[in-house]
């Protein structure tokens, strides 16, 4: 046995890069420890707040001194992916704190649900650290069987299975796309790493290797939810239980862009204005099928999508301008946190309100709920002007950055057409904030909701992290 | 050429072993039956019945095929044929005896094939044999066949287990894959280094694993005639018969063998390092043929478990202790 | 490198004849005679009743899932098994035991768990 090859996954750095994984997987097998015996069971939120926080403090280890690349070149701790981890982190804490509450009528396995809550963000950061298409496929599998699992927790819900379903026979085939065309990749290039595949990107990739990229891409796009792989996103975002939702809209999408960056370099320059039309397209898809709803969880799902379409233009950018620039990765950043705490906020307010019977989510339910519960029509209000883009929320300042960085990147028209996009938009959003204001109630309006202090507070968090984005940018900015 | 003609010798003269030593095997197993009822046994054909697997065979070709109404017809016919290949083809890799040196002519060593992955081999091929019995089960359109396929392929993996753990206990030990390796590491001609004595309980373990390994008796519930009458096979009759029936003999045998060259040494000879092949050959026929032995004995002398209890047995006490058994056997070795 | 598995090929292309040649032979050379019921399934001399392609217990799915999870164990445990000696030599022994206590603990503790959410119980 070499001694240097050992020296090589054994050392400090190494520690350090896995330290947050590390955590989680420790509190996961923690986790399945207290589901032993009864009385253990009440360890659980202990556990799982727990090993968060401690994930989230190895992760702010990290930013201070970031790790390039460690076992083997095949995994990367540098500042951007402990930022990702600290977004990752967020969005599953707020999807846990919501699931406490929405569960509390049926209680289904609520000890599995946590484990397999743990087990996602594991996933999301090896997908966003991955610097070997091999590591890439082990968190997308890590991330996306849980996610299988969740979307049909609420087995007494032909929604909720039917859900799972979809996700489940979607997501298989989104990953086969991925291995097939990794292992193009591997037979026309001979390697997996991303360091060894940029260089040969950068002499002319075979065709064997292009169609493979165009398979890795595709099942990319398919977890960005990005039209025309957007189809699955209506059905499985309204038949998950919501707080599965927060993570699948804003977790998954931070992970698969995270990786989708990071691979821009092995698509062919002249991709990028394909990629953007794709992203206008998706724009399209989305706030078009939002137009139409009468469902304010399938709404917020069309929504998702066109963001993902804005958040694909910074792709499209990034491959125009040529490397990974400081502006693209800060933006997409800027832009992900903002939308974890905006569609945490909102989708939590609608796992509040679901939690006391499932026709609520309805539009026509919400009316007169500004006189109901003036801070709940409040915060929703907020959540709503920050996904539709309106100054002072840090929805702006996020599509700001993104069409800046669009600008920049000479991709004029994409721009133009994003922007308009937007404005389609706020007539939906708007449409749910008159109906909430404006209204009287009608009989099916939400009886008074139960106190839950804990979902309070996620609110008030992301409520306050909306605003802070959206004024004083600069905390955030200054971590980046 | 040459080499070839030998390799192609040795083959078919382990394979019509193997074949022969399992159409005995059916014979014994009714004379020991009969001696522990005090009965005579077959005694007919040929002196002390020794023609009647023959006859048997020769009776069995003549009989009809029958094929139930529903039945699938091809995935029935294929049935028989994957439960008895890998049970014979799992032969291969058994060292029989060391370097063959007959009239003159060196013939390497006395097995089909020295595989560097041995073991793999054998634990990959034999555990095919799980699809021939649950298709044969479900392709017979029955209710005793299905559950009896089912029942079978439940407890043949659940053992798998166990006894993969435990072999790798064994492997740890010499460091090797190879079964020929296996067998050199306890062959010094002191009968102590045999694994039996270091790895006790590894030994119990895995001699009672191979019993539902291959659905013997006390762990016959494949078959248990009281509840299904006769399992996955059933349906089966004729040639198609025989065929489950032989490969179930050549599994017995061959786990006589693995259980010989894991933990008794194989072919070595006690107190003696360098013995001549055929001594070596009659050793390893001693001890495997005690356990081939074994198989009819406890099938004869013990009662029949309840399927729960054995999958009890299989999970909560087989699976841990094979676990624990390797990780002690991992710290002696990582920590000496 | 592959000649070790040549008489490896030869016993298959053997055992495989054996079988399939017996399969056929004995359906030439046996009798055939077509009578009513015959191609019943035996259900003990009664008249079959019902199909026999059965819904069945959740138990054995559960048994197979299980045993996925623990042949994969086994897999990797095969490769550190082999090399445990050597790993000793290069004076890593203890190292390396320790990433496997943790690999073993971790699907220990999942037996555990399921033992105790009662999947391995059969008379239920």
């Amino acid at each position: 046995m070499n001694p240097d090859l050992i020296a090589q996954y054994f050392n400090a750095e190494c520690a350090a890069a896995l330290a947050p994984l590390v955590t989680l997987a420790g509190g996961l097998l923690l986790l399945i420890v207290a589901e032993w015996f009864e009385p253990m069971n009440r360890l659980r939120p202990l556990l799982f707040v727990g090993s968060i926080l401690g994930a989230a403090w190895a992760e702010v280890a990290l930013l201070n001194a970031p790790v390039a690349a460690v076992l083997g070149g095949t995994y990367s701790a540098d500042k951007a992916s402990a930022l990702w981890g600290l977004v990752f982190l967020a969005s599953t804490l707020i999807a846990w704190v919501h699931a406490r509450s929405y569960y509390r009528k049926s209680r289904p396995f609520l000890g599995e649900h946590d484990m397999l809550l743990l087990t996602a963000p594991i996933g999301m950061m090896m997908m966003a650290g991955a610097l070997d298409l091999t590591v890439f496929f082990i968190g997308l599998e890590l991330l996306s069987i849980p996610l299988y699992c969740l979307a049909s927790f609420r087995r007494d819900r032909s929604e909720s299975v039917e859900a799972g379903l979809k996700y489940f026979v979607l997501g298989a085939f989104s990953v086969g796309l991925f291995l097939y065309g990794a292992s193009l990749i591997y037979a026309a290039t001979g390697t997996l790493s991303l360091t060894a595949l940029t260089a040969a990107a950068a002499t002319g990739f075979s065709p064997m290797a292009q169609v493979g990229m165009a398979f890795v891409l595709g099942s990319l796009l398919f977890k960005l939810s990005v039209w025309p792989f957007h189809l699955w996103v209506p059905d499985v975002y309204q038949g998950a239980p919501t707080p599965v939702t927060i993570l699948m809209a804003t977790g998954t999408k931070a992970a698969a862009l995270a990786f989708t960056l990071r691979i821009t370099g092995l698509l062919p320059e002249s991709s990028a204005g394909l990629i953007a039309l794709l992203a206008v397209l998706t724009m399209a898809a989305g706030n078009l099928g939002a137009l139409v709803q009468s469902n304010l969880k399938r709404l917020l799902a069309y929504s998702g999508v066109a963001h993902a379409g804005t958040l694909l233009l910074l792709v499209a950018a990034q491959r125009a301008s040529g490397e990974l620039s400081y502006e693209a990765t800060s933006a997409a950043l800027f832009y992900m946190a903002a939308y974890v705490a905006t569609a945490g906020g909102a989708f939590g307010l609608l796992a509040w309100l679901e939690a006391d019977g499932e026709h609520f989510t309805q539009i026509e339910s919400l009316k007169g709920l500004g006189r109901r519960r003036p801070a709940m029509a409040a915060a929703m209000t907020l959540f709503l002007l920050s996904l539709g883009g309106i100054p002072a929320t840090g929805g702006f300042l996020a599509k700001w950055m993104v069409f800046s960085v669009t600008l920049d990147a000479h991709l004029t028209g994409y721009a133009i057409a994003g922007v308009l996009m937007s404005v389609i938009a706020l007539a939906y959003y708007l449409r749910v904030i008159a109906a909430m204001y404006m209204e009287p109630a009608s009989d099916q309006v939400a009886p008074p909701m139960a106190k839950r202090t804990d979902a309070m507070l996620a609110t008030a968090f992301c409520a306050a992290a909306v605003l802070v984005m959206g004024v004083l940018p600069s905390v955030f900015l200054g971590l980046i | 050429m040459n080499d070839f003609l030998i390799i192609l010798i040795k083959t078919c003269v382990i394979y019509g072993c193997l074949i022969g030593a399992a159409a005995l095997m059916t014979l014994a197993e009714r004379k020991f039956s009969a001696w522990m009822q005090l009965r005579y046994g077959p005694n007919r054909v040929g002196p002390w019945g020794l023609l009647q697997p023959l006859a048997d065979g020769v009776k069995f070709i003549f009989k009809e095929e029958l094929c139930p109404d529903g039945a699938n017809p091809w995935i029935f016919r294929l049935a028989p044929i994957l439960s008895a290949v890998p049970a014979m083809l799992t032969v291969a890799v058994i060292p029989f005896a060391g370097d063959v040196n007959l009239f003159g002519v060196d013939c390497g060593n006395l097995s089909i094939t020295d595989l560097d992955i041995g073991v793999l081999f054998l634990v990959a091929i034999g555990g095919l044999s799980v699809y021939g019995v649950i298709l044969g089960g479900w392709a017979s359109n029955s209710k005793y066949s299905l559950l009896g396929g089912l029942r079978a392929s439940a407890q043949m993996i659940s053992y798998e287990l166990s006894l993969i753990l435990i072999i790798l206990c064994v492997v740890a030990m010499t460091g090797s894959l190879d079964l020929r390796a296996i067998t050199e590491a306890q062959n010094t001609g002191n009968p102590l280094s045999w694994n039996v004595f270091s790895q006790p309980l590894a030994f119990v373990i895995f001699v009672i694993a191979t019993f539902a390994e291959t659905n013997r008796h006390p762990f016959d519930f494949a078959e248990c005639e009281p509840e299904l009458v006769a399992g996955f096979h059933t349906e089966y009759s004729s040639m198609k018969f025989a065929l489950f029936f032989l490969g179930e003999y050549c599994a017995m045998i061959v786990m006589a063998c693995l259980t010989t060259t894991l933990f008794l040494g194989g072919y070595s000879v006690p107190f003696w390092e360098d013995a001549p092949w055929f001594v070596e050959l009659g050793s390893f026929c001693a001890k495997a043929g005690f356990f081939a032995f074994l198989f009819i004995w406890v099938r004869w002398t013990l009662p029949r478990f309840r399927f729960d209890q054995l999958m009890h047995l299989g999970w909560k006490v087989f699976l841990p202790l094979a676990l624990a058994n390797l990780l002690v056997t991992g710290a002696v070795i990582s920590l000496a | 490198m592959l000649e070790p598995y040549l008489p490896i090929l030869l016993l298959v292309g053997i055992t495989a004849a054996f079988g399939v040649v017996n399969v056929i032979v004995s359906d030439l050379l046996g009798g055939h005679r077509a009578v009513v019921s015959k191609g019943d399934s035996y259900e003990c001399g009664m008249a079959p009743e019902g199909s026999a392609r059965l819904r069945l217990s959740i138990h054995f799915y559960l048994v197979a899932v299980l045993f996925i999870l623990f042949d994969v164990e086994s897999v990797f445990l095969v490769l550190w098994a082999v090399a445990a000696k050597s790993f000793t030599a290069a004076g890593v022994g203890a190292l390396v035991f320790a990433e496997i206590l943790v690999f073993v603990g971790l699907l220990l503790a999942a037996l555990v768990y399921v033992w105790r959410k009662g999947g391995l119980q059969w008379d239920r």
